[in-house]
């Protein structure tokens, strides 16, 4: 079949930015599945009760960067390609500077209740293991984390928002060209 | 006609238009083909949605327009070294049509983005008011567009020619 053919071959970028956000939820729903499924069934014995707050805290910030996601998924879908093209270039250019304002707090905030939640997490996980141990396992955890976030996750976002703000820049200019005689 | 039939019928109709317009934006063969491809994606999955306001080449034409527009956003065509480029000279082709074609098409590639889809559509012999229509702009600013870009091409042209 034709669109079959056509379907196979292509390269559509808005599909496939819908796909990643898509995806991304959905690995993140599994996620959470998982970690209540665990604090849950699995027997895990656990004597204090804010090891399995800790657990459910995890959970909802999984749920609750998927729904974020799927939100982007959402507007991504509204874009419509069938509009005059200074509508559709407003639509991509409203997407873009949505974007640019989510970077700023998105990953930040997402990153610290998850690591307050590792944290609680780890409480009970260390009582009674040799201090030495202890010592040794957050060092590199801290460390990593860390780096993570003040090296490479500030790389990414001014990356990230030097690549949005040339989209920007172009949409407005193709958006003059239009407006233009 | 259910939407398969409906769908390979306006590709039948209207692909070899489409990939004339991708060509004029991109100078591309492989990357028009691209675009056409993008452009049937979009057309089959918004198809439900075609309320008959426009004519149908209006709409596809719109939508082939937005996916190039797109397209060009995120990659952007290397600029063409009119000086130093190992493009070939109309003298070399020995004045046969096709090559016309394709200088005309890499002239065209020099132009700024806009203004490719618009000679490209004019070059289409698509009316005025279509052209208008599918690029939602007034027919008399089309037509001041379409004076200056026909201008600027021909001195883009010409000067491949004295190469």
């Amino acid at each position: 079949m034709l669109a079959d053919t056509i379907n196979k071959t292509s390269l559509n970028t808005k599909r496939k930015m819908q796909k990643q956000q898509q995806g991304g939820a959905i690995m993140l729903l599994m996620t959470a599945a998982l970690i209540a499924a665990l604090a849950l069934f699995a027997n895990l014995n656990f004597t204090k009760w804010y090891t399995y707050a800790a657990m459910a805290l995890i959970s909802l910030v999984c749920i609750c960067q998927a729904a974020f996601m799927f939100n982007i998924y959402r507007k991504l879908k509204a874009i419509n390609e069938t509009e005059i093209p200074a509508v559709h270039l407003q639509q991509w250019e409203h997407y873009y500077e949505m974007r640019k304002k989510q970077n700023k707090w998105n990953m930040p905030l997402y990153y610290v209740l998850l690591n307050i939640a590792m944290g609680i997490y780890l409480l009970e996980l260390f009582t009674g293991r040799p201090i030495v141990n202890v010592i040794i396992f957050l060092t590199v955890y801290a460390a990593w984390m860390l780096f993570s976030y003040f090296y490479l996750g500030k790389r990414i976002i001014a990356k990230e928002e030097k690549r949005l703000k040339i989209i920007i820049s172009e949409l407005k200019t193709i958006e003059l060209q239009l407006s233009n005689p | 006609m259910n939407q398969q039939e409906q769908f390979t019928a306006l590709y039948n109709q209207y692909a070899t238009g489409i990939k004339k317009l991708c060509l004029g934006y991109t100078g591309d063969e492989a990357l028009a083909k691209d675009l056409l491809q993008e452009t049937f994606i979009s057309v089959w999955n918004n198809m439900k949605d075609f309320r008959a306001e426009s004519k149908w080449s209006t709409w596809i034409y719109r939508i082939a327009v937005n996916t190039c527009l797109g397209y060009l956003r995120k990659k952007k065509p290397a600029t063409i070294d009119i000086e130093h480029s190992d493009f070939k000279t109309p003298a070399d082709y020995e004045n046969s049509i096709e090559q016309d074609v394709q200088l005309l098409y890499k002239s065209i590639n020099r132009l700024a983005e806009t203004d490719r889809f618009i000679i490209s559509l004019v070059l289409e012999d698509k009316p005025y008011d279509e052209i208008a229509a599918i690029s939602g702009i007034t027919e008399n600013n089309l037509r001041v567009k379409i004076f200056r870009i026909k201008k600027q091409l021909t001195e883009i042209y010409n000067s491949y020619a004295r190469l």
